[in-house]
Parts: C-alpha cells; structure tokens; sequence
C-alpha cells in the first residue's frame, strides 16, 4: 500500500490530537510543556507532507519556523519553571491556585 | 446570510440573552465534566512509585542542578538557529551576495545574543554548595 | 549549472521594514549600553525608549503620507504590507507603548526596572505587535505574534511576587496552546489552498467557489480558538482576570489594548473576506461569540469585589463590544473599531495607572486583594482631585456621553443599525447600560461612603511627577475627545476606506 498525502495528514490529526489531550490533562509543568511540543510537532509534519504533495516550499518554510519558535517557546518555559521551582519547589499546576473568583 | 428578522426586535434581545445564559451554563458544565473526566487522579501512590525490582525506592541523593537547565536552553536556542542556515547552506551557489548577506547579518545577531549572553555570565559554571 | 539570482535592492522596498527595525536598533542598543556600563538609572533607559519610539512614530507617520499618495506599500517579497490599517494600528501600538513605558517611572523601587532588559523587552515586543499588523504573510503573522507573546510572559513575570509568576505560567501556557491552534488552522488552509498569503487565499478559494468549505470552517474553528486566547473572547477568557491580577497595574493596562488592537488586526484581515463572501456558519458562530462575550463578561465583573479583576472583566466586554464590528463588516463599522479602540486606549491608561498609582507593597488587615472597592472608599474626602480623576474615567468606560468612549460607542452602534444588525445594537446598547452599574459601584463607593481608616495612606504613594502627567495626559484625552472625534473620524475612514475593508 502506497503511503499517501492523506497518512500523513491522519498522523498529524492524530499526534495533534495526543498533544491537546496532554495539555488539558497533565498537571505536571514539564508534561505540559511536552504536550504543546507535540502539539506543535504534529502541525510541522503536516506542513512538510503538503508542501511536498503540492511542491511549493512555503509550507516547508512555516516548519522552520515553528521548529524555531517551539525552541524559544521552551526557553522561556524551562526559564518560568526554574523560578517556579524555585520559589516553591514544586512543579504542579494544582499549586497554582492563589487567585481566584 | 438573512440578519435576524424577527417581528419583534425585543423578542430577539430576549431570545439571545436566554441563549447567552444556556452558552455559559452549558461552557461551565462542559468545562467541569471534561477536566473531571480527563484530569489525572493520582490516588494510589504505590501504582506511580517507581519500580526498583522490589527493593523499596531510594530518594535521589543529590538532585540535579537547576544549572543544568540554563545550560540545555542555551544550547536549545543556538542550536535551533541551525534550521535556517541549512537551507542556505544548500542553495548557496543559488543565493549569491544577497543571500550571504542576510545570513551574516543573521549570524551577527545570533552573536550579539551570545556576547550579551557571555557577559552576563551565563555560561559560568557557579559553585554549587 | 543553476543562474545565481540576483535580487535588486530597489525592488526590496527596504523602507517597509524601517519602523519595526527601528524599534529592534532600539532594544538591541539598550542592552549594548547595559553592556558597556552596566548599573545605569531606569529614567536613561526609558529615555532611550521613548526616543526610538518618536523615531517609530515618525516613520509611521511618513508611511501615512506615502500611502495616501500612492496606496498600498509591498516590500521584502510581497511579504511586508503597509496598508491603512497596518499603519494605523502601529500608530496605536506605537502610541500607547509610549504612554505606558514612562510608568516605570515610579516614585517606589520596583524589582524589574532595575534591569535594563526590561526595556529591551518591551521594545521587542512592540517590534513583534508591528511585524504581525504588517503583513498578511501566515509566516509572518506567527513569527510577531510569538515574538509579542514571549517577551510579554517574561515581562509578567518579571515583577517579582509570588502571583506575578503564577500568572506568567497561565499566560503562558494557554499561550503555547493558542499558538499550537494557530499553526494547526493556517496549516489547514495552506492545505486547500497551497498558499501562506490570506489574499491568495482568499482569491483561491474565491476561484473554486468554496469547494472545500467543510476544511475551511474547521480551520476558522482552529483561527477563532486562537485569536479568542489572544483577544479573550468567552469560552477562551478563562486567564485573563487572573493574569491581570498577577501582573503589575501597568502592565495589566497595556495588556487590556496593545496586543489586542495587534489581534483585531489580523483577525479582520482574516476573518473579513470570509465574513463578506457570505459564509453563514462563521457569521453564526462569530454572532454567539460577541454576544455572549459581552454579557458573560458583564455579569461576572458585576459580582467581583477586586476592582483590577473588575476592570480585567469589563476589558473582555469591551473587546467583545468591538468583535461586533468584525462581525458587522463594513467601512464604517472597521472606522469605527479604531476609533473606539483609540479612545479606549486613553480611558484605560488612566483607569490602570490610578491603580498603578496606589499600589501597595503589603495588605493591612483584612483585606482580601490588592484594589478592593473598599480601598477607595470615601476617597473624595481624603483625595478629591484624585477621585474625580478616577470617576472621570470610569464614567468614560460606562459611556456616558460627554467623555471619550460614548463616541466610540454610539459610532459602532450607529453602524450595526445601518448595516441592518438591529438585534445586535440593541443588545451591545443594554450590555453598555449594565456595565454601567459596576462602574458607578466603584463610584458610589468613592463619593458617598466614609473613607475606611488605614487604606488612606496608600494614596498616591506610588506617584511621581511623570505619573502624574499621564494621568493628566489621559483625563485630557477622555475629557476633550469630544472635539477630537471628528477629526479623528475623517482620518481612519479615509485609511480603512482605501485599504480596502
């Protein structure tokens, strides 16, 4: 069976998908960011499919670019959840709770 | 599409905020039952110990450095950037001056990021007691 | 053997990168400085900031002229696009990051101005907001908006209490999902389309006739959950009270107009053509959106007792007030949109920087949060000019009509009659009339109570004299708008009317 454009496509609905389960369900902050990584991801494998099934390489240029943004995402992620961590020596949403109404 | 015509402009006043209570009733409700049923229940602590082969798990003695994380997300950043060098690097003979151009001015804000980064002393290793 | 290509500069319309750039040299020159001589007064950096921006300004402004002359300006491979909007917003970005970076020049210490990156970052971020205006690149538009985004988290989270962090880590992750749901809605549209530019879009999709409509409406679901995080449309608001709590007063009134004069932008350029081309379902759902936007937003702020939160509420009623007019379509009611948004930028600034102004380091007994209507309570007889000022500014939000935002109000609701949306005038009108009541609460609580003993001597603690002065600017503005409004009206109708929307 030949792989087709509509695999790939599934595949990133699929990890898209996890990822969105993953947001809304981890309380760990680290899982969390994990799970917008995958979010991420997945969009970049669809980008790369179709730009190759409709050869222009603009879509190939969206993937770098969320590769590059999903770094800086992360940097300043780790960066929130060192001073998180820190400050509290925890990394669970749960402890977040000071604010409410 | 039809705007709404309704005999009665109030009717319509009313029948909108009588749909706006239903969307946030139902937001709420909706809210509530899907993190009940997706959030992580961590109720049995033995299941999500880690498995040692039976012998009762030991604490981590020294706990890794927070250092270790400034390291990896200054290493994450820079490495990224190679993304965009690669295509260049490919296309070079394709891209002439123009494209060389933009990657040296590229690579001198990547440094200004570094020497900032350097000076900030961000790459020294502090003693850790 | 492949020809190497050659680009000619000319042709590259270099100028269209110039006030962004512009803003970036800026940033990029403070920290230099910092580098060179570190431990330098916060009022140099600021200075420095300011200076940039009125540089900013200044090349906005000449675009302006350019544009009236010759049109739309296109530079950098199509992919920059100066239109009336984009110049117009930036002039509103432009504008209100340079009423809101003086703030940092508080009579209190604070943590996070005494580094120098703060600036930096402020003015990276204003870079971002200006890169995602100006262009109708998918790219583009993703790169400003997470260039925006970040630099705003580390700004929250700069102020150093144990709250401003918390709201930094909601922020950002509901971020990090909006910007997943970004990419993932503009992948689907490159997948019908084959293109990453919402004009040929638009065109291609206009070509075929709509064919595959399904995908384009589960695209817009994807683009309408994104820029419902970034503008905090009901059911996607649930971070915004809690972020504008955490962050500092300043910064909580730049994030209620900045980044989301940035996000109507785009949404316009986005959901526009769709909106105009008759696609039913997308006016349906945006319709819900509006509606329950302004009154869920409303009841809530009725019930807060915290008047940050409450003011964090009535921004979101706000912003779903102007979504109407995204809905609505036409020339006059996108006018309108800048006009209320340029009036409401002056009201809030100074509702914010009251709050900013009687910041307190530490609750007295009793208090549940930091601005409690309590706080303000009898405050016409310790402080009269103050509380004038402040009530000044809240009848302005309330729309009563001499000041500022009742013009902004009636021309929106003015233009939902004339393009036949009856219900929806008449509904926006009664969410104006019950925002009304939580205004005058703050009102009441300050003209006809008796002060509380204790909270009085936090009045004003924060001030200084360029405090002072914005506080003067804005109440200006709220006050004289009147005869500003027409003016202003001849100016953005003839931007929004020859670019096209």
């Amino acid at each position: 069976m030949a792989i087709t454009l509509t695999h790939y496509l599934v595949l990133a609905s699929v990890l898209f998908v996890i990822g969105l389960i993953g947001v809304m369900r981890r309380k760990n902050l680290l899982m969390l960011f994990f799970a917008t990584e995958i979010l991420l991801n997945a969009t970049n494998i669809a980008f790369a499919a179709i730009s190759h099934y409709i050869g222009d390489l603009s879509g190939q240029m969206f993937a770098f670019f969320i590769i590059a943004i999903a770094a800086s995402e992360v940097a300043i992620g780790l960066g929130l959840l060192i001073v998180w961590y820190k400050r509290t020596g925890k990394i669970d949403l749960d402890q977040m709770n000071s604010m409410r109404g | 599409m039809e705007h709404y015509n309704v005999a009665n402009p109030y009717f319509g006043v009313f029948v909108l905020f009588v749909l706006t209570f239903g969307a946030f009733y139902a937001t709420t409700v909706i809210a509530r039952l899907a993190s009940r049923a997706l959030a992580a229940k961590d109720t049995e602590k033995i299941k999500l110990t880690v498995y040692e082969c039976g012998p009762e798990v030991t604490k981590q003695p020294n706990r890794i450095s927070t250092q270790f994380y400034l390291f990896a997300l200054l290493f994450l950043l820079f490495d990224v950037e190679i993304v965009f060098m690669f295509p260049w690097a490919i296309d070079f003979k394709l891209l002439g001056w123009f494209g060389f151009a933009e990657m040296m001015m590229f690579i001198l804000l990547l440094a200004i990021g570094f020497v900032y980064a350097w000076k900030k002393g961000a790459l020294e290793w502090h003693n850790i007691k | 053997m492949l020809e190497p290509i050659h680009v000619a500069l000319g042709s590259l319309n270099i100028a269209t990168l110039a006030p962004m750039l512009i803003a970036i040299v800026g940033a990029l020159s403070i920290l230099i400085i910092d580098l060179a001589k570190g431990g330098l007064h916060k009022s140099l950096y600021v200075m420095i900031a300011l200076l940039f921006l009125l540089l900013d300004l200044g090349a906005l402004v000449d675009f302006g002229g350019v544009f009236l002359k010759n049109g739309t300006i296109l530079g950098f491979f199509d992919v920059m696009l100066m239109d009336g909007i984009a110049i117009l917003s930036q002039i509103i970005i432009v504008v209100g990051s340079m009423l809101f970076i003086p703030l940092a020049l508080t009579s209190k210490r604070f943590h996070e101005y005494d580094y120098p990156e703060y600036f930096a970052l402020f003015m990276f971020m204003i870079a971002g907001f200006q890169f995602m205006v100006a262009t109708d690149n998918l790219i583009m538009i993703f790169i400003g908006l997470e260039t925006a985004s970040l630099a705003l988290y580390t700004l929250i989270a700069l102020h150093n209490r144990s709250k401003s962090f918390e709201a930094a880590v909601k922020y950002f992750t509901m971020g990090a999902l909006a910007a997943g749901f970004y990419a993932f809605g503009s992948m689907i549209l490159y997948a019908i389309s084959g293109s990453v530019e919402i004009n040929q879009i638009a065109t291609i999709m206009a070509e075929d006739h709509y064919r595959n409509i399904g995908y384009v409406l589960l695209s817009m679901a994807f683009m309408i959950a994104a820029f419902g995080f970034k503008l905090s449309m009901v059911p996607f608001h649930t971070w915004t009270p809690d972020v504008y709590e955490g962050s500092s007063a300043a910064l909580a009134g730049y994030m209620s107009i900045v980044p989301k004069i940035a996000a109507f932008v785009v949404a316009m350029r986005l959901f526009e053509f769709l909106v105009h081309s008759g696609v039913a379902w997308l006016q349906v759902i945006l319709y819900i959106g509006v509606v329950v936007t302004m009154t869920a937003s409303n009841i809530w702020a009725l019930v807060q007792s915290d008047v940050k939160r409450m003011l964090a509420y009535s921004s979101i009623s706000h912003a779903g007030f102007v979504m109407a007019a995204i809905l609505i379509g036409t020339t006059q009611s996108n006018t309108g949109l800048f006009l209320y948004w340029a009036l409401f930028s002056f009201t809030n600034l100074g509702a914010f920087t009251m709050l900013w102004v009687n910041r307190q380091k530490n609750l007295i007994a009793g208090q549940s949060s930091d601005h409690p209507y309590e706080k303000f309570s009898g405050m016409v007889k310790t402080m009269p000019m103050a509380a004038v000022m402040m009530g000044l500014f809240m009848l302005s939000l309330a729309g009563i009509p001499p000041f500022g935002l009742f013009w902004g109000k009636m021309y929106l609701i003015g233009s939902a009659v004339s393009s036949g949306y009856t219900v929806l005038a008449l509904i926006m009108a009664l969410n104006s009339a019950i925002a009304g009541y939580y205004y005058l609460k703050l009102i009441v609580f300050m003209f006809m109570k008796e002060p509380i003993v204790g909270y009085d001597q936090y009045y004003f603690m924060n001030a200084s004299l360029s405090l002072k002065t914005i506080i003067g600017i804005a109440a200006v503005g709220t006050i004289f708008a009147v005869f500003a409004v027409n003016p202003l009206l001849k100016v953005i109708t003839l931007f929004v009317y020859n670019s096209g929307y």
